[in-house]
């Protein structure tokens, strides 16, 4: 067994893991070449020039040549940094490749890049460990599945043994019903609009306009880069647009949704894609994850809050959502991913929230988990609540929505009703369309 | 999979869970243990002299600054933020109080009201500035430190160098009931607002992690605000004993305030990053520890460089045991 | 991350006020001096100066006897009684006392009224101290410990308000103002004209500002020219390196106290020769600038002081003697005054390390044993303190 990280990088062991792993303040270079740049220095001087023009040739082998390898780090974005995190494994070159849940930070550029590196791998006879949840890729990628599940080894899949039924089952640990997305192709939702945004401009796109009405489940995809993410951001009033304005016409027409504060006062709910740093304070118990949002709620005379009020809340919602935990009292670091998602919902249940925005709602976590956030956001819809879904999941996407709208490039490229003829094809021609039109 | 591997496993599950729990464990009992452990080991040394009525009563006196000024501290350190201008703006705040005694003739009450404001105003600048402009609070409480600490000189040499409190108008502040109440009151009261209020849950959830807690409707600036100034008015507040305390102002009235402070904390357990894991009773503990040690170990008659010697070692080793690692988890490198 | 960032950035500031804090405390003495490294070289010729003072006390105490069988006092000393030479030896000086006056010191470098009123607590039968206040009084008077001030003055009014307390016995200390004005005659005299005056940060030390104020004050009224004054904190060697770079018509510094720098200063910017240096206080570097005659005037001397207030003190304790009979005004002893080579010899063998008075010298201060002994001698005894009488009663 490794003693530590270094030890094991030493003994051929190399890893992309699903975290940050980057440094955010040195340049893309320094980071392809972390704990490598003696091999660049002369008189303890370390000769930077040749240690970025050898970091581009790597960036652009492996067909990322877009990423600047004299750039600072912390100006890419969350994706080109975990390709640059692929870079520094090729230059390692270890004999075994361990990759965390990386796909899920990815999109198609990153997973393709990532795909072929792992062909190589195989090609040279070396091995890769693959960790995810995403069971298509899983399918598509390995040659050998085992599932874990509650922290032990279930069962080891090989060749046509590999179907995502069976690995479903092993995964949740019984015959999982047929129901995982919506069944109905209707496309239905109330007549009210609940949250307007007209003509938002800010950071990668411009003039967007969005409604969401009453009971509907909005769909935003597109490309990590398209800009939704942001757009998410700014419906909840986290980020001020630069021109438009995003209101509540329920409220008042002139209701503008201007902080996070005014948002969670008048019924919305965000759920950011980097959950454990925007979604949840880890060091908190989860009653006080919980009962962040509900706080002016449960405040009564002079800000006082009584202790039974909080822990009632707290445990109706342990309840209903089935988090897996001691009490209410333990710290969110001792819960896995898909229990910190839970706790994230339930936070803004317990405030009664009416308006959800979900960034990637279901990043990260297993499908025993997701199963049961697609039928929470079906009981949802069903109460009435409305809910913009940003995700780059197409199944995800075609399965939960009644409406689908499609990002390229800081605009909206399309909109997709629901309906049973809908496929993840007819969508890509939209997020990834005029690149390909461009080039031919 | 053989039966007996899968017991290994929960054992192991058990032991993580274990392991926590001990960790709470230090976190919570440390401080508390080492209380009663240092008055334990004192009383001995001086032979009872530590725990003798008159000596109770100089414990509070002693601790009172300390106090006051540290559980007002303890809301703006669980939201993450910091205040190294407290000793110079307490000594700025004792001059303008005396200089409007005895320069314009104000009332006493208005000299207290004075005394307040200044220290609003300068424990405002370091809250509201820093979160506003966007600047590490310790930058700005150095400008601040500095900005107090040139008109306390100034004021200081315009009234004369050495000012001499004239004790038949202030000696009240030296009424040991007073102290007792004004103490015993603001300790029920901060404790109440900082467990049991919604200003108190903001703080320390800010402390946590500002990004979510702003995501979750929590407004950053209105805690920060409310924080520094629970912080200002009891600075104020000990100014004015200090004061009297004291018998004189120079311009070195009020130094070390900020570091005794967080000395206190320290040795309470309390969490310097912020946090849920602040708690009001860490800067109680740590407060009377470091009184009782002081008190105590003079009292036993050890020699005074010693004392800090001592003092230093168990800062070290209390906050070496009670840190909180996991946040160094996210280092990774590969 | 951060907390580690806020640790280093507090160890850090925490060690520029411990700097700071250092000409904090109200100190007439220079708090850099480098004790450390002459004590101990010195050391064997202390225990010889000892040996003399007591085997040759001077006409008067010839024959002086200590009662057999004196009370057992504890006594709490609270000032700064480490980190320069003067403050060692005051420490030393009075452990000379103990065995004869069967009396234990306890040293506090600290002197708030929460040391006060432990040291109270304590049991100590009485205090000496280098400050006081009128909230220590209420402290002292509580616990009815008596306290007797060394080395610190106070205005009249300050004075008035303290003698109302019974437990207050007085002050014995140096005027300061008198050491600023004796340093711009010696200046004046050497044929100074353009002076530059460093001095600690005002309002920290009220002494030491007199210092200067006195000494600017008579400089002027002689016809002299004060050309620039600097305070900031301890930076003399900056003050001084500035003044000789703008004002090259200076020919002469006056410093509030010594330390390292001001020799460094004067030895790098060239002003040995072409500049004077009046000062306080004396550090190894003193005899060479004495020597060469760029040092015109230091004042020093305060080494017995302590030993004189602990005279009051144990008076009081004894037999509940005021031997100062006026305690609203102070007893002021003179400076030691030295302008040359041959006073730095005699100062530094003599008072430097030294315990300037002998047990049985302060025996005979104390009406209880000797009741002819009178306030007027005792005021006498601290007037005519030179370096002369030092050395007479010393050679006997």
């Amino acid at each position: 067994m490794p003693k530590n990280m270094v030890d094991a990088q030493n003994h051929g062991v190399g890893m992309i893991v699903q975290e940050q792993g980057t440094i955010g303040n040195i340049s893309v270079a320094s980071n392809v070449f972390t704990g490598r740049l003696e091999e660049f220095s002369k008189f303890g001087f370390i000769n930077m020039k040749a240690v970025t023009k050898r970091a581009q040739e790597i960036l652009n082998e492996i067909g990322a040549g877009d990423i600047n390898a004299a750039s600072l780090t912390a100006t890419l974005n969350f994706e080109d940094r975990k390709i640059v995190e692929i870079a520094r494994v090729m230059v390692a070159d270890p004999d075994i490749l361990i990759v965390d849940e990386t796909t899920t930070a990815l999109a198609m550029k990153g997973r393709k890049i990532l795909y072929n590196l792992i062909e190589r791998f195989r090609a040279n006879n070396k091995a890769v460990i693959f960790i995810s949840h995403d069971l298509d890729e899983l399918m598509s990628v390995c040659s050998i599945v085992t599932v874990l599940r509650d922290g032990r080894i279930i069962q080891s899949l090989e060749g046509d043994k590999i179907t995502q039924n069976n690995m479903r089952k092993l995964m949740v640990g019984r015959e999982l019903s047929e129901h995982y997305f919506r069944e109905d192709y209707e496309c239905t939702y109330g007549d009210e609009v609940v949250l307007d945004g007209k003509q938002i401009t800010y950071g990668s796109f411009t003039n967007v306009d969005l409604q969401l009405h009453k009971g509907e489940i909005l769909g935003l995809c597109g490309l990590s880069d398209c800009g939704m993410h942001e757009l998410g951001k700014v419906l909840f009033g986290i980020e001020k647009p630069i021109t438009g304005r995003v209101t509540l016409p329920q409220l008042d027409k002139d209701a503008e949704v201007i902080s996070p504060s005014f948002a969670v006062k008048h019924g919305m709910g965000y759920l950011s894609k980097d959950r454990d740093r925007e979604s949840v304070i880890l060091n908190a118990s989860i009653l006080e994850n919980i009962e962040m949002p509900s706080l002016n709620r449960l405040a009564g005379l002079l800000g006082y809050i009584s202790s039974n009020s909080e822990k009632k809340l707290a445990q109706e919602q342990i309840d209903i959502l089935k988090i897996k935990c001691r009490d209410s009292k333990q710290r969110l670091t001792e819960l896995s991913g898909g229990n910190k998602q839970k706790v994230v919902f339930s936070k803004w249940l317990g405030c009664k929230s009416d308006i959800l925005i979900l960034d990637c709602a279901t990043r990260g976590i297993d499908v025993g988990v997701k199963a049961a956030i697609y039928q929470l956001l079906e009981e949802m819809k069903a109460e009435g609540k409305s809910i913009v879904l940003i995700s780059e999941e197409l199944p995800e996407m075609i399965g939960m929505c009644d409406r689908m709208l499609v990002m390229k490039d800081g605009a909206i490229t399309a909109e997709f009703r629901r309906s049973a003829e809908l496929t993840e094809a007819d969508i890509i021609k939209y997020m990834i369309g005029s690149v390909e039109s461009n080039a031919s | 999979m053989p039966a007996e591997k899968v017991a290994v496993i929960e054992d192991i599950d058990e032991l993580l869970i274990k392991k926590a729990q001990r960790k709470d464990m230090i976190r919570n009992v440390l401080p508390f243990l080492g209380l009663v452990f240092t008055i334990v080991l004192l009383t001995i040394a001086t032979h009872g002299l530590l725990l003798s009525g008159q000596n109770l009563v100089n414990i509070i006196n002693q601790c009172f600054t300390t106090a006051l000024v540290g559980v007002g501290a303890a809301f703006v350190y669980a939201y993450g933020g910091m205040d190294f201008s407290l000793g110079p703006a307490c000594g700025l705040a004792q001059i303008v109080f005396i200089g409007s005694f005895m320069r314009f003739d104000m009332p006493v009450w208005v000299g207290i009201i004075l005394a307040i404001l200044t220290c609003i105003i300068a424990t405002m600048i370091v809250g509201a500035g820093s979160h506003l402009l966007h600047l590490q609070p310790f930058i700005v409480s150095l400008c601040v430190r500095s900005i107090c600490t040139g008109l306390l000189e100034a004021g200081n040499n315009s009234m004369g160098g050495k000012i001499v409190v004239p004790m038949d108008t202030f000696g009240f502040f030296n009424n040991n009931l007073l102290k007792t109440i004004i103490l015993l009151a603001t300790l029920v009261i901060s404790w109440f607002i900082f467990e049991k209020t919604k200003l108190g849950k903001e703080a320390k959830l800010i402390g946590g992690n500002r990004v979510t807690a702003r995501q979750s409707g929590i407004r950053p600036l209105r805690v920060i605000v409310l924080s520094h100034l629970i912080l200002g008015i009891m600075v104020g507040v000990a100014a004015c004993f200090m004061m009297a305390r004291n018998g004189m102002i120079t311009s070195g009235s009020g130094g070390g305030l900020e570091f005794n402070i967080m000395i206190a904390m320290a040795l309470g357990g309390f969490p310097m990053e912020g946090g849920a894991a602040a708690k009001i009773r860490s800067v109680i503990i740590g407060v009377l520890t470091i009184t009782f040690l002081t008190n105590g170990l003079t009292i036993a008659g050890v020699d005074n460089s010693y004392i800090n010697v001592i003092k230093g070692v168990l800062f070290v080793v209390i906050v070496a045991l009670s840190y909180d690692r996991t946040n160094l988890k996210q280092v990774v490198f590969m | 991350m951060k907390a580690k960032k806020v640790l280093c950035l507090v160890l850090a500031l925490a060690m520029v006020l411990a700097l700071a804090a250092c000409g904090e405390a109200p100190a007439p003495a220079a708090p850099a001096a480098p004790a450390s490294q002459d004590a101990p070289a010195n050391s064997s010729e202390t225990g010889s100066d000892i040996g003399t003072a007591v085997s040759t006390t001077s006409e008067e105490t010839k024959g002086f006897e200590f009662p057999s069988d004196l009370p057992e006092f504890k006594i709490g000393c609270l000032g700064v009684f480490s980190g320069s030479e003067l403050y060692i030896q005051w420490k030393n000086n009075l452990q000379s006392l103990e065995e004869k006056f069967n009396v234990s010191f306890q040293f506090v470098d600290s002197q708030t009224p929460d040391d006060v009123e432990n040291m109270c607590i304590a049991g100590v039968n009485g205090i000496l101290m280098q400050g006081c206040s009128e909230s220590i009084l209420q402290i002292t008077e509580k616990y009815n410990v008596p306290l007797a001030v060394y080395c610190m003055q106070f205005s009249d009014e300050e004075l008035a308000t303290f003698s109302k307390y019974k437990t207050f016995l007085g002050v014995v200390t140096e005027e300061d103002g008198l050491g600023g004005i004796a340093a711009a005659e010696a200046m004046f005299d050497a044929g100074c004209r353009n002076v530059a005056v460093a001095g600690l940060t005002r309002g920290i030390a009220l002494n030491i500002d007199s210092r200067c104020d006195k000494f600017m004050e008579r400089f002027t009224e002689l016809g002299g020219n004060i050309v620039a004054e600097d305070y900031t904190l301890m930076a003399f060697a900056d003050s001084i390196s500035s003044f000789a770079a703008a004002y090259p018509e200076m020919d002469g510094v006056f410093s509030a106290f010594l330390n390292e720098g001001v020799f460094q200063a004067f030895t790098t910017e060239g002003l040995v020769g072409n500049a004077k240096l009046a000062s306080f206080d004396f550090t190894e570097n003193c005899v060479e600038f004495l020597n060469n005659g760029t040092m015109v005037y230091t004042a020093c001397g305060q080494q017995g002081t302590i030993m004189a207030a602990f005279a009051v003190l144990y008076n009081y304790l004894y037999d509940g003697t005021y031997l100062i009979s006026d305690r609203s005004s102070m007893v002021v002893r003179s400076w030691i005054n030295l302008c040359n080579a041959e006073d730095a010899a005699d100062f530094n063998e003599y008072i430097r390390f030294s315990t300037v008075y002998s047990p049985e010298e302060i025996g005979y201060m104390i009406i209880g044993f000797n009741p002819d002994y009178s306030f007027e001698q005792f005021q006498e005894a601290q007037t005519n303190y030179s370096i002369a009488e030092v050395k007479a009663r010393s050679i006997g």
